[in-house]
This record gives structure tokens, sequence and C-alpha cells, in this order.
């Protein structure tokens, strides 16, 4: 069962090393320099702390966020703040409430790992739930494996209304 | 006892915290507000904190340093009474930007009447720049009107201080301190003094008596039940009570007298919170290292 829901996911971060500014880490699918700075202020908005769920809504999509500690590189340096955000057409096919369950269960599986994990390994991650979650498959991350069909099953998750096929770029 | 616990009185007053990226800032405000050092991610734009102390509302302006954020920090600076400017006294590569920065501010402060506290942090770090040699290299005699304190938010260095600075800069009134010790020592376990610090205020020194000693011997011999309150006082003539506590690797007592004004109780916590901070903090087994963390820690509570 495919869902082709998510039109967008990636890793943002703002560095915890002196000198940093937000920034767009990894993307699937790419997109432009002017859609990462919107997607920004909005995966991580103003006064987020980790560990937090986000909402928002930016024009005519919505924009669904995991917010979190990244490990930093140097010791001594203090963490990143980092998020995986998703982005979904904010139209009547979508039920962004059963997404948000999903994404939250999902992101419950790894979020023992997530604040350890290095840049590369969530750029892999974020891939992983972008095919898992639009193709219905099940995610597989090192040791965690998450049977996205089965979640939505037994959660009676109603995700879309309708299955359409969806390319290309999106903000 | 928290750093709170020192301060009195009435409303709704708003301070900014600027200062570049990394230089410390939430970790300053959560140290005001928890009384110890906490570990945070880079502020995401701005945050907002509300504090009560004794009736005293205050909003606290936790503003992201970064360079994407800086165009946020005039307006919220102009509704302010204080501006608490941040530098990391150990980055002197950051100075110039810093000051920049702040250059950046005088105007608005100028014209909006805003005080200005500017806090030299990281003074923990050995290669931090003395106050004076700071005000040199940001070339601060050139700043019209401004306060500046030394103080570290990881040890809480200053903390006290600078607390009292900024509250009395944004109310207007002076904050009432309670001194709960004239004199703090500390012992490692087997008895042997490692330090002694004396509150800044009291001119005579306090002498320390033969028989107290014997008495903090005798008692880093005595063996503790783990329910049993370790601790103990002892009465001197000619200069108080001597209260002495046991924590795992320290013995370390305080000397309270009755004009101190504060219960002997307070003292006792003080006392006991003392040790529970050295054992988290303080290599036991280095002496330096726990000589460095009670004058440290003693700026809150002589
Ligand atoms: N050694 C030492 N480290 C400190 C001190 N104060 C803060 N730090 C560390 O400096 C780093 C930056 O502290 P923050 O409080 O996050 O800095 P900030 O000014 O809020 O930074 P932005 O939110 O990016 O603007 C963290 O790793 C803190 O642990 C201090 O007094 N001594
Ligand atoms: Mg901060």
């Amino acid at each position: 069962m495919a869902f082709n829901i998510i039109e967008n996911i990636s890793l943002c971060r703002l560095g915890g090393f002196a000198g940093s500014n937000p920034e767009v880490l990894g993307s699937v699918l790419p997109i432009s320099n002017t859609e990462e700075r919107l997607l920004l202020d909005k995966a991580l908005p103003h006064g987020i702390e980790p560990g937090k769920f986000v909402l928002e809504r930016l024009n005519n999509k919505h924009i669904i966020s995991y917010v979190f500690s990244m490990k930093a590189k140097e010791a001594g340096t203090r963490d990143d703040l980092a998020s995986i955000a998703v982005v979904l057409p904010a139209d009547k096919r979508v039920n962004v409430e059963s997404f948000q369950i999903l994404f939250k269960l999902v992101i419950e599986s790894f979020v023992a790992e997530i604040d350890k994990v290095d840049v590369t390994k969530l750029k892999h991650m974020i891939e992983r739930i972008y095919n898992g979650i639009n193709k219905g498959e099940k995610i597989s991350i090192d040791d965690v494996n998450i049977d996205v069909p089965s979640i939505v099953k037994s959660k009676k998750l109603h995700l879309v209304t309708e299955v359409e096929r969806i390319a290309g770029r999106i903000l | 006892m928290g750093l709170f616990d020192i301060f009195r009185k009435s409303t709704k007053h708003k301070a900014v915290f600027l200062g570049l990226d990394n230089s410390g800032k939430s970790t300053i405000i959560s140290f005001l507000q928890e009384g110890r050092f906490i570990e945070h991610t880079p502020t995401m734009g701005k945050k907002s904190v509300d504090m009560e102390i004794g009736g005293t509302r205050m909003s606290l302006f936790d503003m992201g340093g970064q360079q994407d954020f800086r165009g946020l920090w005039l307006g919220e600076l102009k509704s302010a009474r204080v501006v608490t400017f941040v530098i990391d006294a150990a980055a002197p590569q950051r100075f110039a930007e810093a000051k920049g920065e702040l250059d950046s501010l005088l105007p608005a402060i100028k014209e909006h009447k805003i005080h200005l506290l500017i806090l030299a942090n990281k003074h923990d770090i050995p290669s931090a720049v003395s106050l004076t040699k700071l005000i040199n290299e940001l070339k601060l005699f050139e700043v019209d009107n401004f306060e500046i304190m030394e103080i570290s938010a990881k040890t809480g260095y200053g903390m006290a201080d600078a607390f009292a600075k900024f509250y009395s800069l944004l109310t207007g009134e002076k904050v009432k301190k309670n001194v709960l010790a004239k004199a703090i020592s500390v012992f490692d376990k087997g008895g042997t003094p490692i330090v002694t610090t004396y509150n800044k205020n009291e001119i005579e020194r306090v002498a320390i008596e033969g028989g107290f000693l014997v008495a903090i011997t005798q008692f880093s011999k005595m063996k503790m039940n783990e329910d049993e309150e370790s601790i103990i006082t002892f009465e001197s003539e000619k200069n108080g009570t001597f209260v002495v506590a046991k924590s795992k690797n320290l013995i370390g007592s305080v000397l309270w007298t009755t004009d101190l004004g504060v219960p002997l109780e307070q003292s006792k916590s003080a006392l006991k919170e003392m040790l529970a901070h050295l054992e988290a903090n303080a290599a036991c087994s280095d002496t330096n290292s726990i000589a460095f963390h009670v004058e440290h820690y003693c700026t809150n509570i002589i």
C-alpha cells in the first residue's frame, strides 16, 4: 500500500559550534535555497527546545517536525539543535492528524538513537522514512525495524483519502 | 539555598540578554533560575523566560546570538530596562566581532535610556582574559555608561553579585542578601584542612580554635550510619557556633553567629548543599580543585 504523502523530508540544524547559522543539511527531494529559508523558519521555530514535535502551516503545506539535540562532533562543544521536518500537502486528501500519530511512532522508535547518531546516519534515516512512509514499506535502520503498514492497520490510521502520484518539487 | 531566596519585590520588568552565539546567555539565565549549571543547545531566534522573585516579575529575553538572529536584537531592546551583553572572555578571537555588535546597539541604548550590564563570562577557563584586558581590548572606556562584571555560569563564580547588580538596575531597588555564614572551611575525610574562606565584609578574621580542630578530627573518625544525620554543632565562646557536616569524601564547616540574622537551620542546609555541590563538581582527591570550587561556590553564600 503506497501512501505517497510526504513531499519532502529534510534534516535541519542550528549548530552548537561558534559562528553557526540555521541550515538544511540534507533533503529528499532536493529543494531550492529560497525553499530552505522558508522551511527553516517552520522546522526550527523560535524558542524551540529539543524533544518537541511541531506542526506548522506554510501556504498550502503542513510542516511536521521533530526537534532534538544532535551530538556535537568535537568534545567540549555543546550539542547542535536539529530537526527532522516533513512537508505534506495541506489538502483534503491528507489526514494530518493520522500522519502525526504515525510520524510520532516512527520517531519514537529511534528516539534513543537519535541524540547519538551522526549527520550521515541521520541523512540515511530521513531517506528511509521518506521511502518507508511513501511506499508503505518497513523502515529498517540498524537494529530498529518499523513496520509502517501494520502500524497504519493496527492504529486504524487513514493517512490519505485517495492515492495519487506526486512528483517533484514542493514548497 | 537558591539564588532567589535573597531578593525581594514589585512589578514586571523586561531585560534582554544579547551577545555573540556561544557566549553563555542561556546558561546564565538558567543558572539564575535554577542556581546551577545546565548545558543548552543553541537558542533558535529568541526565547522569553518569566521569573518572579518575592513579588517582582521579570521577563528575561534570551536572544539567539547567531548572525541570522542579530537583526531581532534592536526590536526587543527598545522596550527593555536592562541590556545584559554577554562576552565569552575566553574567546579573544571573537572580541572584535563582539565589540562591533555592541557598538551597533549603543545609540539605541542611549536613546531609550537603557541600563547596560556587560558580563565577562567563562571566568573559570584558565585562558579567560582579565577585566582590565577585556576593557582595553574592546575599548570599553569609549562607552558612556555601563557596568561590567566577571562571572562563570559554570561554577557560579560572581553570579550572586552579578544578579544583585542586574536586579537593582532592573527594579531600581537594592537587594537584600542573607549572609549565611561567617566563615566556611573544608577538610578532607581524614580531617586535614583544605581551604577556609571568610565573609568579605568581616573585618576581623575568625580564629579557628584548637578545640574545634580536635572536634573535626574526632568527627572524621566517627562511623556514620546511612540514616544518621552526619552533622554536628560545636559551640565556641570566642567565635559562635561551628556547624560541621560530613559527605562521602569531605567534611565541611560553617561558622554561624546570631548577628547574621538567619536561623541556624538555614546555615546548616547551605552547608549540606555546598558539600553536595563539591561532591558533584570537584575532583575530591585534588585539593586544588576543591579549593577552587569552594572559592567559587562561596560567592553565593557568604
Ligand atoms: N567553561 C564555561 N563554559 C560555559 C560558561 N557559560 C557557558 N558555557 C558554555 O558555553 C556554551 C554556550 O553557552 P550557551 O548558554 O548555549 O550560549 P548562548 O550565548 O546562549 O548561545 P546562543 O544561544 O547560540 O546565542 C555551552 O557549551 C556552555 O556550556 C562558563 O561560564 N564557563
Ligand atoms: Mg542561547
